[in-house]
């Protein structure tokens, strides 16, 4: 595992940001760490980064304990937030410069391609630049040492969809053989590029899993009754959001095989006139998991 | 990666540097410009706070270079690149070396030399300013900037820090009796100050190391803080004890045993003897006698509610001839006859100050002998005790045991000047120029140096053709330190010295007045101290009431 937690917690004052966080990103794997604003994503990623010390628990980045990630380490990561602080009175060119020498592997030919694909004004300083031209700035400094690990924190806040598509271009162009954390409230946009996925919610990881198997196990059903239809009572813990509305009763089964949802459908509910299963998308698939999660949490 | 750090905040940086570099400029050019007299005055006036700035830019400068890279917080963009924190500390200390202290150190050495002061003297103040500069204003300044994120943050805990500290200070002060802070030996005051300097350096780099390696901006600051408690405490409060100890072991072989004996002679309580004036040191002579008097009348008065006075005449012998003789402590220890101690208390003899239980007022330990005739002189030393505990024993029979740390001023040369010259240069005194003043009343002596003054100066106005010669003033500013240890404002310090000629209310007459002083000459002697030894004196008997200073003596010396 390029990235483990185990059982880490974050506390801000009396504030738990993490409680127990275990979580795991696999050499090569892209996995989105998925969570409304405040679920702990920028937490984790802080403490990954050694910004922050965990309260409680340990993580390991590259293999290395993320309380004594040093230099030989961050020479391996590249890291795009939203909120870097960068100086804000060097012109691009001018910081270019500035983090080149501190990465053997940089490579200036990639730095030319990303610079050329990303349309950076180099002789512009920072602080006059768009939040879209910075986030681009940010990456265009990540990416020419071809980092192991990319860290990527809520990189399309803020973004409108034209930049945020070429970021996500630009990114996939480069990604190659990188491993990549990239947190988001938003799963579709990372849809092309995640190939695991980590929900958290309120410091605590939901689930995680590959995007194939989520993809697969997440199905939205609808029962058409020739009655009115009527919410069984012991609806079974995996089907999310049942409503009954007419003679349609629908609901989001999270556990989908198709002989199972057959026999639970047989047993729990009479006079079913038709059966309805569609796949759902990934927002539809966040959704979904944040208003139970949500609910849950009451 | 410390020269990589170092180029990127001179990039970032050098137009604040330069504006510092500029400010120190002109404040050099002020004061080689303003020369010893400091005229035009309106320019002295208006350029008065060019050295405070140079010393807030050297304060902003500092904080700002370290908030290049901020270290609180968790989203500056160096903290994940592969740069060792180590490395942009010293890239900071780098920069204030170089860019900040450097060019002000050779600004200074420049100043100096268009003041025609000696080139390895120069260099030699130039690096003691370069080393205060660093310890007392860069090296916090790169702690403040260290433990705060932004400079509004600097100044919003750099404001709450300086009033907290005032009001503690304030708090500990009110609590202490009157003249603790003055207890200490006026000569050996520069231990408190370069120990304070030390407990800073030592701080300061502590709390960077701390700061730069673990990033626990809280534990830092509280270091910082207590850091700087320490400092001050150690700077106002350091006992006098231990002042006293460090400077015997930088005495080393100066001290002697001298030939000196002091005695207590109670017939010489109605002696009259003369007053031995003491030289202004500083400022303007009028506001300058007259804000005296009144600060001496207010202390005191507030003294006299606080205190019992006692003045004691002693009898000095063994002085040698032109020598000074100055009590830089007193340790008192009174006691019953069958040995019950009542009180026992340490106290300074400064020029104008007093010290806790026990002290000495101006001239009142301080003998000259003058001339062969040496071997009588008195000296009245003032002891000051606790109101409550001179109640209490004034009208017993008591035991008084008095420890003096006496040192023996020789004098190193004399020097003859004209009363209005141009700039000369004196032995000891350095660039030195003399003129009749506005008022037509004094003259007056100003010297530009980049040295410790000699801690006593003798003058006296003589007129070569009658050989008339007016009464001799001597002033001592005791100062034992090895080195000298340059304020921060400027490398080079304006020494004055006033000189009386005329009494313009007409009730005296100087045999050099006004009718010869274009021709008359300053004889001009300068003193190091040459011997530190102690001596006990035992009074076995005696009732303080007797002593008491409202049957004032007329304090001074005689010969």
């Amino acid at each position: 595992m390029i990235i483990q937690t185990n059982n880490l917690w974050k506390a801000y004052g009396r504030h738990d940001a993490l409680k127990g966080l275990s979580l795991s990103v696999p050499e090569g794997s892209a996995l989105a760490l998925i969570g409304a604003n405040g679920a702990g994503k920028t937490t984790t990623i802080k403490v990954l980064m050694n910004l922050i010390e965990p309260s409680r628990g340990n993580a390991t980045v590259l293999g290395v304990d993320s309380r004594k990630v040093s230099t030989r380490e961050l020479a391996q990561i590249g890291y795009v937030s939203e909120n870097q602080d960068m100086p804000e009175r060097l012109t691009v060119a001018q910081f270019l410069s500035h983090v080149r020498p501190m990465y053997p592997t940089w490579d200036l030919e990639l730095e030319r391609s990303i610079l050329t694909a990303l349309r950076l004004p180099l002789d512009r300083k920072r602080r006059d630049l768009s939040h879209g031209m910075r986030m681009k700035m940010a990456l265009a400094c990540a990416l020419p040492y071809r980092p192991k690990l990319l860290v990527l924190d809520e990189p399309f806040s803020g973004l409108d969809p034209l930049i945020r598509d070429e970021f996500m271009e630009n990114l996939l162009e480069q990604a190659g053989a990188m491993t990549i954390l990239i947190s988001t409230h938003e799963l579709a946009d990372v849809e092309n590029v995640a190939t695991h996925v980590a929900f958290i919610e309120q410091g605590q990881l939901l689930f995680q899993e590959s995007m194939n198997e989520l993809t697969k196990r997440m199905r939205e059903v609808h029962i058409r009754f020739a009655q009115t239809a009527v919410l069984p009572k012991d609806i079974p813990y995996s089907w999310l959001q049942p409503k009954a509305l007419g003679n349609v009763l629908s609901f989001v089964e999270t556990r989908f095989s198709e002989t199972e949802l057959s026999g639970k459908i047989a047993s729990l509910l009479p006079a079913v006139r038709e059966v309805d299963v569609q796949a759902i998308n990934l927002r539809a698939i966040f959704n979904v998991l944040a208003r139970d999660a949500q609910r849950k949490a009451g | 990666m410390i020269w990589h750090y170092f180029k990127k905040d001179v990039r970032l940086m050098w137009p604040m540097a330069l504006a510092l570099t500029t400010l120190q400029t002109l404040s050099a050019l002020r004061t080689v410009g303003l020369g010893h007299f400091n005229e035009p005055r309106l320019l002295y006036a208006f350029t008065t706070y060019l050295q405070f700035l140079v010393l807030l830019g050297i304060v902003v400068t500092s904080i700002t270079v370290v908030h290049q890279d901020p270290l609180p917080g968790d989203r500056q963009d160096w903290l994940i690149r592969p740069v060792k924190r180590v490395d942009v500390w010293l890239a900071k200390v780098l920069f204030v070396l170089l860019v900040v202290l450097a060019p002000i150190f050779l600004i200074d050495i420049a100043e100096q030399l268009m003041l025609h002061l000696p080139l390895f003297v120069s260099l030699s103040a130039a690096a003691s300013r370069f080393f205060v500069l660093l310890s007392v204003f860069a090296l916090p300044a790169l702690v403040l900037g260290a433990i705060t994120r932004s400079f509004a943050e600097a100044l919003v805990f750099g404001i709450v820090a300086t009033i907290a500290f005032t009001l503690l200070t304030a708090m500990t002060i009110g609590m202490l009796p009157v003249g603790t802070m003055l207890e200490r030996p006026q000569g050996v005051a520069w231990i408190n100050v370069a120990s304070a300097m030390l407990v800073m350096l030592i701080t300061a780099v502590a709390t960077l190391a701390f700061q730069y390696r673990h990033r626990r901006t809280a534990l830092a600051r509280g270091m910082a803080l207590a850091g700087v408690s320490l400092a001050m405490a150690t700077l106002a409060g350091l006992p006098s004890a231990y002042a006293m100890a460090i400077q015997r072991w930088t005495w080393g072989g100066v001290q002697g045993d001298g030939e000196v004996t002091l005695q207590f002679v109670a017939d010489r309580r109605l002696t009259s003897v003369k007053r031995i004036e003491s030289l202004p040191l500083s400022g303007e002579s009028g506001a300058r006698d007259a804000a005296r008097a009144a600060a001496e009348a207010v202390m005191k008065q507030m003294e006299k509610g606080v205190y019992g006075q006692i003045h004691l005449p002693l009898q000095v012998t063994g002085v040698a001839a032109g020598n000074i003789l100055f009590a830089d402590q007193i340790t008192a220890r009174i006691s019953a006859i069958n040995g019950e101690v009542y009180f026992e208390g340490t106290g300074a003899c400064i020029r104008s100050g007093n010290g806790v239980g026990i002290g000495c007022r101006m001239n009142q330990f301080e003998v000259h002998a003058v001339g062969p005739q040496n071997a009588d002189l008195t000296g009245v030393p003032e002891l000051m005790l606790p109101v409550t505990v001179y109640e209490r024993i004034k009208d017993r029979s008591v035991r008084l045991e008095l420890e003096f740390a006496l040192t023996i001023f020789r004098p190193t040369q004399t020097q003859m000047i004209g009363t209005s010259v141009g700039v000369r240069q004196l032995s000891g005194l350095d660039s030195c120029a003399t003129r009749i003043d506005s008022d037509g009343d004094e003259v007056e002596i100003r010297c530009l140096t980049n040295r410790n003054v000699p801690s006593c100066v003798a003058a006296a106005l003589e007129d070569p053709q009658s050989g008339n010669r007016n009464p001799e003033m001597h002033a001592c500013t005791p100062d034992y330190a090895p080195w000298p240890l340059h304020l921060p404002m400027d490398v080079v310090a304006n020494t004055q010295l006033s000189l009386p000629f005329r009494d313009t209310t007409g009730l005296a007459h100087y045999p050099v007045d006004q009718s010869v002083i274009a021709r008359a000459q300053i004889s001009l002697t300068t003193y190091e101290p040459a011997e530190h030894f102690s001596r006990m004196l035992v009074i076995p008997n005696i009732r303080l009431a007797d002593w008491a200073a409202s049957r004032d003596l007329n304090p001074g010396a005689s010969n």
